[in-house]
Parts: structure tokens; sequence; C-alpha cells
């Protein structure tokens, strides 16, 4: 069936989290409400005030570098190699074989950065750079311009679509693509144009893969100046908690394989029957029709947390669960994410609960917390919203074998 | 034909010396080029500092035509507006049409880079060992009347806001085929019926010194001994590299019905369009041209043309050896014998290469050329020293009446990309 009624279903996920590598690790992490956000630990930089975040272990990136060939990593800052490493995993899940296996592919990238290229490719320089209490900004362009001083590949690895450019070489994948930039927004546009992609019958499947970091001085330091991240010193991010004080970014990659349910084996599969988005959360389009679960972002912060509980009132949702405690705030997988987390409690008809909650900013809304609860399950509900408003709604259920 | 056609009915654009998209035609058609030396380049003391840039002069026209307090907003929201009120007012439109249709939003735009002065700001606080002090640049934040100033995708988000426009939002970040993707995927969300009405296009600012660095460290950007206007030469046997250049180019596409309905006059058609990602390398195609041809290919077929109905190709013609010629030997692969009859163009002669910018820009200028029957020149070009003669690259504007134009992008990271533009 190709027709704007075909349901698309998630064949296979795959994520590189601070939880860990792989869905497995990331599932029990949130069955046991454990937070992998951890003390922030870097030679980069140092701070008292953002002394916390979601970060990728050095175990994980090495298990996730053998995913990636070694000529193919002089292009890749980590996210990218996350990034191609969650890929591996979803079509391995999927048991699908690009180039193998006769099915038409589209990919759809969405990468995370706040700033590029970080601090970090430019740090030899200015400390060569600098005079008394500055670089001098003349002395690093003749560095750069005359002494070739600047890595030849940084422009590669501060590509916009770098994960994309990875990922097809990587997999081998000659087909349909987009690239998209950013947080919420750029997985909800990676989604939506997967499932139009399966939907027109373009394609046969479609890879969906996010990855981004925000591991960088000028990175936290903008978000903080947003007021996204918290700069109290915290080092536990408490969502839609009455004692919340502020949000901690995360790092880290998912992918999901979406297929047509139609062309898959007739047993259970988690279909993504509805996206939506809007440039403010309050006028988001949220379905008429009550689901059994939610899943939403948070922000950490009491009060804003208290307005998102608002909206999540509206769906009327049975139970209300939030992935956020666990990684930290995502700029590059974020909805993504939370897919993968639906389709492991819809399967499971269990409901992780919300990772450190104690106070709820709302007494009256199911929030889920304290041991993963048993449900029956058949729709899910997933509401994220970017640091800047954008929001996004997918509607996701369970489709029995018939 | 197609179950629905998809019409172009206005655009907007901003580019270095052009505040229009009349004035950027015109300024081409008189062989004037776009790119100089570029002050803050100048201050640093580049060797080099040609480029293609929004002057402040530009900036404070384009601040004042933003319809809130522009220093409240990153510079890209401001400019957005800016070219989106063009483009609603070119195709006598307003917000509230967005709102009260089926509409989307599809902006191409790349990460936004840092710069000296925030390279300047973290130095300051950085200790002996080279590890900055976070907390201490906490205390001295960056001098912005905005949040998220950088955030890649602001500007989407302040459109989107703006005209009311709800579900296909997104913010293309396909490198330097950003812009023709981002058009691409409009015609597509019409065709299949999930819009009926689009603003597309790309809004990109990169003329700032790191993506210089960073360019020039891959040996990307000219640095030929060569008056600024000189230095882009696409095409020709002596071109040695891109320059760097902005700007925002903006199109309202909407479904043929959705046109008829509201008496709008089309300016020109999307006839067909492909996007593929090669899988070759990150920075350079199939050295015979084989990937870009299966990529113009699909377009024209995406059309349901012959290759003999294309008269005309605005190419991606960036200047650089390896892109010119993989995509010069793409064109002489496809069109074969066809090429007698076709002329090109390469626009980035005059403008500079805008990444994200220019597919947008250059779908513009072809859609002009449709409209108008007036062949752009390509600057710099001199036919009788032609690396490949038997594309015909026209050294002066030409007025010839014609149906159908293919516009290429092609970006690292190995994406591709042809839009098939048709006259109304």
């Amino acid at each position: 069936m190709t027709s704007a009624t075909a349901r698309i279903a998630i064949a296979g996920s795959g994520c590189v989290l601070p939880t860990g590598w792989g869905v497995e690790g990331f599932w029990s992490a949130a069955r046991e409400g454990r937070s992998a956000i951890a003390p922030l630990q870097t030679p980069l930089f140092h701070s008292e005030r953002i002394a916390a975040f979601g970060q990728i272990n050095d175990a994980t990136h090495q298990r996730s570098r053998q995913d990636v060939a070694q000529n193919l990593q002089r292009y890749c800052p980590p996210a990218v190699i996350w990034g191609v490493s969650a890929a591996r995993q979803a079509l391995a899940e999927a048991g699908v074989e690009p180039g193998r296996d006769g099915l038409r592919y589209g990919l759809y990238c969405c990468q995370g950065g706040y700033t590029h290229p970080s601090v970090a490719s430019y740090g030899e320089l200015l400390q060569e750079s600098r005079t008394d209490n500055a670089a001098d900004m003349n002395r690093l362009a003749r560095q750069v311009l005359q002494e070739r001083a600047l890595d030849p590949f940084l422009v590669l690895k501060s590509l916009s679509n770098g994960l994309l450019g990875v990922v097809s070489l990587a997999l081998k994948l000659e087909c349909e693509c987009n690239a998209y930039m950013q947080g919420v927004a750029g997985n909800l546009a990676a989604l939506r144009q997967a499932h139009s992609a399966l939907q027109s019958g373009r394609i046969d499947v479609a890879i969906v893969v996010g990855a981004g970091s925000e591991l960088d001085p000028l990175a936290l330091a903008a978000l903080a100046e947003a007021g996204v991240i918290g700069t109290d010193g915290s080092r536990q991010m408490l969502a839609f908690d009455r004692k919340g004080s502020g949000g901690i970014a995360g790092e880290g990659a998912a992918a999901l394989v979406l297929r047509r349910a139609a062309d898959l084996p007739p047993e259970p599969q988690t279909c993504l029957t509805a996206l939506f988005a809007h440039p403010r959360l309050d006028a988001l389009s949220l379905p008429d029709k009550q689901v059994d679960l939610l899943i939403s972002s948070a922000t950490g912060t009491a009060h804003k947390d208290a307005d998102l509980a608002r909206t999540l009132a509206r769906t009327g949702a049975a139970h209300i669960t939030s992935s956020t405690a666990l990684t930290g705030i995502l700029s590059g997988a974020p909805s993504l994410v939370d897919l993968i987390l639906a389709r492991q409690m819809l399967q499971a008809q269990s409901i992780a609960p919300i990772a450190g909650l104690t106070q709820p900013v709302d007494t009256h809304l199911p929030f889920v917390s304290g041991e993963p609860r048993d449900a029956v399950l058949h729709d899910c509900l997933v509401i994220n919203r970017d640091d800047n408003g954008f929001s996004a709604c997918y509607q996701l259920d369970l489709q029995a074998d018939d | 034909m197609r179950a629905r056609e998809v019409y172009v009915s206005g655009f907007g654009l901003v580019a270095p010396m052009a505040l229009d998209a009349a004035t950027l035609f015109e300024r081409i058609c008189r062989k004037q080029s776009c790119v100089r030396e570029h002050p803050r380049f100048q201050a640093l003391g580049f060797r080099n500092s040609a480029a293609g840039f929004i002057d402040e002069a530009q900036w404070q026209k384009i601040a004042a035509g933003f319809g809130g307090n522009a220093a409240l907003h990153p510079r890209q929201s401001v400019l957005a507006e800016y070219v989106a009120r063009q483009a609603l007012q070119h195709a006598g439109l307003t917000p509230a049409d967005f709102a009260h249709s089926r509409s989307g939003l599809f902006l191409g735009a790349n990460k936004y880079c840092a710069d000296s002065d925030d390279l300047q700001r973290v130095s300051r606080c950085m200790d002996d060992a080279g590890r900055v002090d976070l907390d201490r640049l906490l205390d001295h934040p960056a001098p912005s009347g905005s949040a998220f100033v950088r955030r890649v995708d602001q500007q989407t988000q302040h459109l989107a806001d703006w005209l009311g426009i709800r579900d296909c939002i997104s913010t293309h970040s396909d490198a330097c085929a950003a812009g023709t993707m981002a058009i691409g995927s409009a015609f597509r969300a019409i065709e299949r019926g999930e819009v009926d009405l689009a603003i597309c296009g790309a809004v990109e600012l990169m003329a700032n010194e790191l993506p210089y660095y960073m360019f020039n460290s891959l040996g990307a950007l000219c640095q030929a001994d060569l008056p600024a206007g000189e230095q882009s030469r696409p095409f020709m046997p002596d071109r040695s590299g891109f320059v760097l250049s902005e700007g925002a180019a903006l199109v309202i596409l909407e479904s043929a019905e959705h046109a008829r309905r509201r008496k709008a006059r089309p300016l020109g058609r999307v006839l067909g369009y492909a996007n593929v990602c090669e899988a070759q390398k990150m920075t350079s195609s199939s050295r015979d041209g084989s990937k870009y041809e299966e990529c113009m290919d699909a377009a024209i077929e995406d059309a349901g043309l012959l290759r003999s109905a294309v008269q005309h190709v605005n190419t991606h013609g960036t200047s650089t050896q390896a892109n010119d010629s993989c995509e010069a030997l793409a064109l002489q692969r496809l069109f074969g014998e066809c090429q007698d009859f076709m002329t090109f163009t390469a626009n980035k002669s005059a403008m500079g290469h805008s990444l994200a910018g220019s597919g947008a820009i250059e779908a513009v200028l072809s859609l002009m050329t449709l409209r108008d029957g007036v062949l752009l020149p390509t600057l710099n070009y001199e036919p009788e020293r032609a690396e490949y003669p038997s594309l015909k690259f026209l050294s002066e504007p030409m007025r010839q009446s014609i149906n159908v134009v293919m516009s290429n992008s092609f970006g690292f990271g190995g994406v591709n990309s042809s839009l098939v533009l048709g006259r109304a």
C-alpha cells in the first residue's frame, strides 16, 4: 500500500546515550529511574555553576567507534560517530541491509550543535595568540591563513550535514536524503519527511538519525544565557518536580528505521500515526482522543514545567512520564529518544517512571514516579518542546497482530 | 500532467549589493560583480579579503523593514522576515493567508559560526593550560539583545510564528544544496497534497572569518591575486576556488488549484526535482560526473520531460577545479548533442557562493529568466579560452524566450539536488 493512509511502523531502533550503548541499556535505566547525568568532566573547561552533564562515557564512545571505518573518523566529531553506530543498531534490528536487499532507502538526519566549530578546535591557536589578557585575532588569522595551523578537515567536521554524509558513506547509501538541524524542530522535520516518503511509495525503508552535543563552553554559555540550563551547580535534573531548579544539557544519538507496516511480518508493530508541530506550545494541535500514555520532555525548572503541565493536562492521558532526567536535554535526538522509549513501553506494556520525581508540579496529573508501572497500553503521545518554543507532538499506537 | 501542478507566485531576495531580485538581475546583466573587499577581513589582515557580504547600509534598510524591534532578534530572523515580506507582496498574499491555509515553511540554513569576538571572549577566560573558566565566561555574556542568536533554526521559528504556519516546518541544512532542497521539499509537499501553499528558500549568513578559515584550510577558497570581482571564475581553466558570500531568497509555491481559486498570476512552475546522497566522498563527486548526471537525469524524469526539453541550465558552478569539472562532465554526458541547442549560466561568478542561499537565489534568477526571456551572462567567462567549449556559457546577456530551466546545487557531504523549472 502506498497512499496517505499507509501505516508507518518503527521496524528498528538504536541509540548511543549517556545511559550507554544500545536500546537495552537505555530501557534498563529508564525502568530503574536511573539518571545518567553525572558530574561534568572535560579537559576543555571547568565550572562550579554548570556542574553536571548527560555525557557519553569513554567506553561507550570507544564501542561506537568500532562501527565507523578508520578513514571516515577523520571527518567525524564524536556525535557523528555515535550517529553511525545508532543507525547500524537500528538497521540490524530491522533486519535490512542497504545495497543487498533490493529495497529503496531514504536517509533523514538531524544534527544538534548550538555553535560551531567547537572552541576545542581553536584551543591551541588561542593559547598561542594570547597577549596579556586576550588572544590577538590578527595573529590568529596569520597562523591560520599563512601557517596552515588549522585542521584541514575542520570544515567537514563542522558541516550541518556531516552526519548525513558520513552515514551515507559508512552504509554506502545512494538514495534520497535530507539533513536538518537542531533539536525537536530538526527531529520533527526528519520524521515528517521520512513518513511522507514512505507513504508516497518513493522509498521502502527510511533511516532517521539524530546526533548532537553541546559539550562546548560557548554552547553551554549560550544555553545558560537563554535560561535553558541552570547555573546553580545542581547535579541532578528534576523533571516536573517542584524542586526543579534548572535544566542540564546532555549529548548522544538515536536512530529509527521506519517501514510501511504492510511490508512487515504480521506481528504487533508500533506505528507512528500522526505528527503535529507549531512554533508555540500553547497552539500545538493535540488529538481529541484520550491516550493511554504520554511522554513529554521537561525543562527541569519547576515553574516552566508547571506551565508545560497545563498543556499536558489537555491530552487527558492516563499516565505521564518523561525521559529528560535520564539523559539531560538533548540537542540532536530528543524526539527520536522519546519515540524509542514509547515503543519500548508499548511493547512491554510497562511504564518507566520519571527519574528522581518526588514532588510533582501538579498533583492532579498522573505522573509516574517510583517503580515502573504495568498497564494496558494501546497508544501513546510524545510531546516535545524546544528551548525556543518550537513544539511537536507525535502519536503512536501498537498495532495488534491481525 | 501531474495530479497537482505547482505554481510559483512570488519571490523575494537579498544578496550582496542588492536588496531585491530585480536589482540583482540587473547587476548581473550589466556584468557588475557583487564581490568586493570585506572590511572585517581587511581589518584582520587577510591577504585576500574578497567576499560577497550584506553591508551595514543594507542592514539598516533591512532592519527598518522589520515588523518589530530588530535589535531584539537575531539577524537571520530579521533578514528572513524582510525577504518574506517581499515574497508575500509579490504574490499578493498576507500572513493570514498562510494561517488560514494548509501551508508549509521550508527554509535552508546551515549552522551559524562563532566569530572572532566569541573566540576573544573565550580566550579572556582561559588559564595558562588553555582550560576555560566557564563561570567567568558566564559573567561576561555576549553583547547581544536576543537569545538564541546563533540557533540555526531561529529564523524558521520566527517566520512560522509570524505567518501562523503549523506542522510542515523544516530547517534544511544540506550544506550548499540546502536552498534547492528546501524548494524541492516544498514542491513535493504540494504535489502530494500535504499542503496547498508554501514559502521556501534559504537564509544564509556565512561571510565571516571562521567559515573563511575553515574553507580556506581545506583549499576550497580562491586565493588568486586578482581583483575581488574577478576571483570567481566558474568553468574557466584558471579557476582556483570559490568566493565566500551570503544572502537569502524565498519563493512562494502553491498548487495550481489554490492559485486559480485566489486568481493569482503564476510567475513560473516547478516541474521536477531530485535529491540524492551519492556516497562517494565528503568533498567531491565521482570524477567522471556520473553521480551529478544521475541526479539531473532523475529530476528531468520526475518532470516527465525528455532531456531535449531543457533549454538552459543554471549550474552550481562554484569555481573550484573539482566541482566545475564534475559538473561540466555531467552536463556533457547527460545532454550530449542537445548541448548545441542549450545555454548555461553560473551566477556565482557575480555573487560568490552563499552556500544554502545560493540555490534559492539561483532558483529566483532562473524564474526571472523564464519570465523575462533574458539569459544571464557568466562573469569572468572568456569563451575563447573555454575548457568545456561545448557548454555555451554566455559572456553577455541574451534575449531569448525559453520554457524550461534546470537549476543545480551540489553540496559537501555528497548531497546533490536539481530542480526543473518551467515558464508559467
